[in-house]
């Protein structure tokens, strides 16, 4: 049927640009990304023992976008292709091609249409995100329709129908809802204003899903039974009020009863013994707040954030990051060094609690500080999941140098993030310096360095970047990574990183060989593993 | 403006409180015991290092107490998370039990099972992971028609250690595809640390542990191209077991055999287990 429906819209699409090619007002865009990787099986580092390091050797990803505007009329498509990928599951080899998007949309004077794969979300996104996040092949587009109604400038209503994309497929629910989002200001020159919105969603899961689910619940004791349904509703209140260079934003939202697999629930087995893992249902809350102060040279944000049995996926089954409907914001620092963002704590969809400073001042015209600080626990503020304190401080001189330096010091449970029951909690003090040189206007040298201390996991590391760029075209990289003080036995190794980039116009090249220890790739807060990779990396980012 | 966001807020909240009305009972299904001549193979993969896994160990015992005579469980050490908590622990990790792993595909993590090697409605692999959910695919497995019978014959020679076995099977109607069958020797009783959610268990007893398979891990030896009904076939094999400090204690020995369809199909028709002592 999807199938069916995807070759409409191509012949649709392809009929409709033949016709109007030659219009004034038609305009026609895209892009085009592939990554390439060749595997080279290196056992000392775990790279080994999945089929791309075993025997297929070469794996691929890419995305081929193109967009079309005409008249009012908005549409697109995407094909992705996947050839030995281990993006889907990092375990794995994946292989498939086919449409991964198409949409049309057109605005009828305040009624704005939509139907096809469709990104959206509702507040912040915790009752209901559709987005799409290539680097762990998340893609949780609606495929259905969207209207848009707007009374006013300030006011509009929303609504949306579909089933949220499962890869070249869709999973067994139905998910719909209706947002209402607005906005009021007393008068021009009021210095405050509000921007209200409410919004529901409801799923309803497929009768074989239901079925599955009673069958599961009959063979659980009587005490940890539950009671199978269909649907299950959500709704979310929220408004950003701003006064000046204050901005407020509250968010509360909840789920009625949704049954959802609590991996750390208590589960008791016939002849009395326990065990953990088993479906329950119940409702689920989230409220999220964020403060916000923007004057002259000083910033701050203070977020704070409690959640409790918020897994709202498509199908009550679904694991990791698959199915999800709900996006929970993060509520720590995105770090971008190479040994700072090593360990960063992947949003608790059931038990969370958290708050999160973030400060920024100017110090005269050169000297920028900035200091973070999160602190995430279960949603009873008592046991301890992660903190983090991050300060940084740059000196900066316009088209000469720029230097930045600054001390992180973590704490993260292993037990909670990585499941390794029993194992210290790591604790890292991480400080780090980065210089950006300006020779002239075409050539600049920058180098990173870090050094991790670490007791616990994978032990202490340094980690020298030197990036050299001969402006506008090249970019030359080399990078190693070493194990100062590793630990459970294992061997001081160096992962060493020689690359380089090329851009041209839109086009980017980009060829790098890479030795990397296996971690964690979050982003928005969802994490996954990724494991250790050994071999050549290369990657063409083009738009049009 | 605002007067209509705020009816609408309460006008919402009404409608979705009382959503619950809505929707009319579904009742829970309960299986009770099924009888049949059915045996299904269940394979556990899971570790010594694996903190998750006694959660489906835990499963496992539940659904064998249920099911004594209809389950036969291989308990795979396969390489992730299997390393021995302690150096002076005995190593349960075997090769074999990677050549089934990568055999059978894709996977997650662990614990994990496998349910006659059959990708289920809705999943899109062989192994699934949440331990409470595998019993409802071996009850879905056990209703189905048994269209095989298999019997272990053995004997064992104390002073030599030499196993003589015969596995036999016989249709119960025509089965007109090539019939694979597997041969493995499995261990239980067998006691080392074990992580779990909280530490480590000092000392826990590992059931059902895939010592040795007597046949190809990659689907298994070609035991007949085609099996009408009544009829029988039969294939024999030799293994002396091996003597060691710590494992391979033969009063917890249990020799496992089943049969499947060709190795593309991989799923399982019917399973067998018997003690060597």
């Amino acid at each position: 049927m999807i199938n069916q429906l995807s070759k409409l819209v191509l012949a649709f699409l392809f009929c409709l640009s033949n016709q109007i090619f030659a219009q004034e007002d038609f305009s026609l865009w895209g892009s085009f990304q592939t990554n390439a990787n060749l595997f080279l099986r290196d056992t000392q580092i775990g790279a080994a023992n999945i089929p791309q390091y075993d025997h297929q050797l070469f794996g691929s990803e890419t995305w081929i976008n193109l967009n079309m505007s005409y008249s009012g009329f908005n549409a697109g498509i995407r094909y992705d292709l996947f050839n030995n990928s281990n993006l889907l599951n990092p375990q794995a080899s994946y292989t498939a091609h086919g449409l991964g998007r198409w949409f049309i949309n057109k605005e009828i004077q305040k009624l704005d249409v939509s139907a096809g794969y469709l990104y959206d979300q509702i507040g912040s996104g915790i009752i209901y995100r559709a987005f799409e996040e290539r680097a762990q092949l998340l893609d949780n587009a609606l495929l259905g329709f969207s209207l848009k109604y707007s009374f006013n400038n300030d006011w509009s209503l929303k609504t949306f129908a579909g089933k949220q994309k499962n890869l070249f497929s869709t999973y067994n629910s139905f998910i719909k809802g209706i947002n209402l989002n607005g906005f009021y200001k007393k008068s021009d020159s009021s210095r405050w204003s509000i921007a209200p919105g409410i919004g529901f969603v409801n799923r309803t899961i497929g009768d074989e899903l239901v079925q599955q689910l009673a069958t599961i619940s009959g063979t659980y004791l009587p005490v940890d039974q539950f009671e199978p349904s269909y649907n299950c509703n959500a709704m979310s209140l929220y408004n950003t009020l701003s006064a000046g260079p204050i901005s407020l934003y509250l968010e509360a939202a909840v789920k009625f009863d949704d049954i959802y697999y609590d991996a750390n629930a208590v589960r008791t087995l016939p002849k009395g013994e326990s065990t953990l893992g088993k479906y329950i249902k119940g409702p689920g809350h989230v409220y999220y707040g964020s403060l916000g102060y923007a004057g002259n040279k000083l910033g701050i944000t203070i977020e704070a954030k409690r959640t409790d049995g918020f897994d709202f996926r498509s199908e009550p089954g679904l694991a990791l990051n698959r199915g999800l409907i709900t996006f929970i914001p993060p509520m720590a620092r995105v770090n971008t060094y190479r040994l700072t963002s090593y360990y960063y704590p992947a949003t608790q969809f059931l038990n969370e609690g958290a708050f999160q400073i973030d400060l920024k001042y100017g110090l005269g015209e050169n000297w920028f500080l900035s200091l973070n600080f999160s602190d995430i626990r279960d949603k009873d503020f008592s046991h301890k999941l992660y903190k983090e304190i991050h300060s940084e401080i740059s000196y900066k001189l316009p088209d000469r140098y720029q230097l930045t330096f600054g001390l992180q010091r973590q704490e993260f449970n292993q037990e909670v993030y990585f499941g390794k029951g029993g194992e210290p909690t790591i604790k890292t003090l991480t400080p780090f310096a980065e210089v950006l040189y300006d020779f002239n206007d075409k050539n600049s040298l920058r180098i990173e360095t870090q050094y991790m201390s670490n007791k616990e996991d994978i032990g202490s590391w340094v980690f020298v970047l030197a990036e050299y760029g001969i402006s506008p075209h090249w970019l030359f990289e080399l990078s190693d990574m070493y194990n100062t003080q590793p630990t459970h036995g294992k061997k001081a190794l160096n992962y060493p990183t020689l690359g380089v980039v090329y851009n041209s116009g839109n086009n980017r090249f980009s060829l790098r060989y890479v030795k990397q220890i296996q971690g964690i790739v979050c982003s928005g807060g969802i994490c996954r593993l990724e494991p250790a990779f050994s071999g050549f990396r290369a990657s063409i980012t083009s738009n049009f | 403006m605002k007067k209509y966001f705020f009816n609408f807020i309460l006008i919402s909240s009404l409608l979705f409180n009382s959503c619950a009305d809505w929707e009319q009972k579904t009742e829970i299904i309960s299986s009770g015991n099924i009888n049949t001549e059915r045996v299904v193979l269940v394979e556990e993969f899971t570790g010594a290092s694996c903190p998750n896994c006694p959660v489906g160990s835990a499963e496992i015992e539940n659904i064998t107490n249920k099911y004594p005579n209809n389950v036969v469980v291989l308990g795979l050490h396969s390489r992730f998370l299997a390393q021995p908590v302690k150096a002076e622990d005995p190593d349960l990790h075997t090769t074999d039990a990677d050549n089934i792993e990568k055999f059978l595909g894709n996977y997650q993590g662990k614990p994990e099972a496998s349910i006659d090697r059959k990708v289920f409605g809705g999943k899109s692999d062989i192994r699934i992971g949440k331990p409470d959910t595998w019993i409802t695919y071996v009850e879905e497995e056990l209703k189905k028609e048994t269209e095989a019978r298999l019997k272990i014959e053995h004997s064992y020679n104390e002073t030599t250690r030499e196993l003589n076995i015969k596995v036999i099977a016989t249709a119960l109607k025509d089965l007109n595809f090539p019939i694979a069958i597997h041969v493995a020797i499995t261990e239980s009783e067998i006691h080392t640390a074990q992580k779990n959610n909280t530490g480590v268990i000092d000392d826990y007893t590992h059931q059902h542990v895939l010592r040795k398979l007597l046949t190809s891990a990659l689907g298994g030896d070609v035991l007949i191209s085609s099996l009408s009904k009544s009829n029988i076939a039969s294939k024999e094999y030799k293994f002396t077991i091996p003597i060691d400090s710590k494992l391979w204690r033969v009063d917890n020995c249990n020799i496992v055999a089943f049969i499947s369809k060709d190795q593309n199909t991989k799923e399982v028709i019917q399973a067998s287990e018997a003690s060597i002592k």
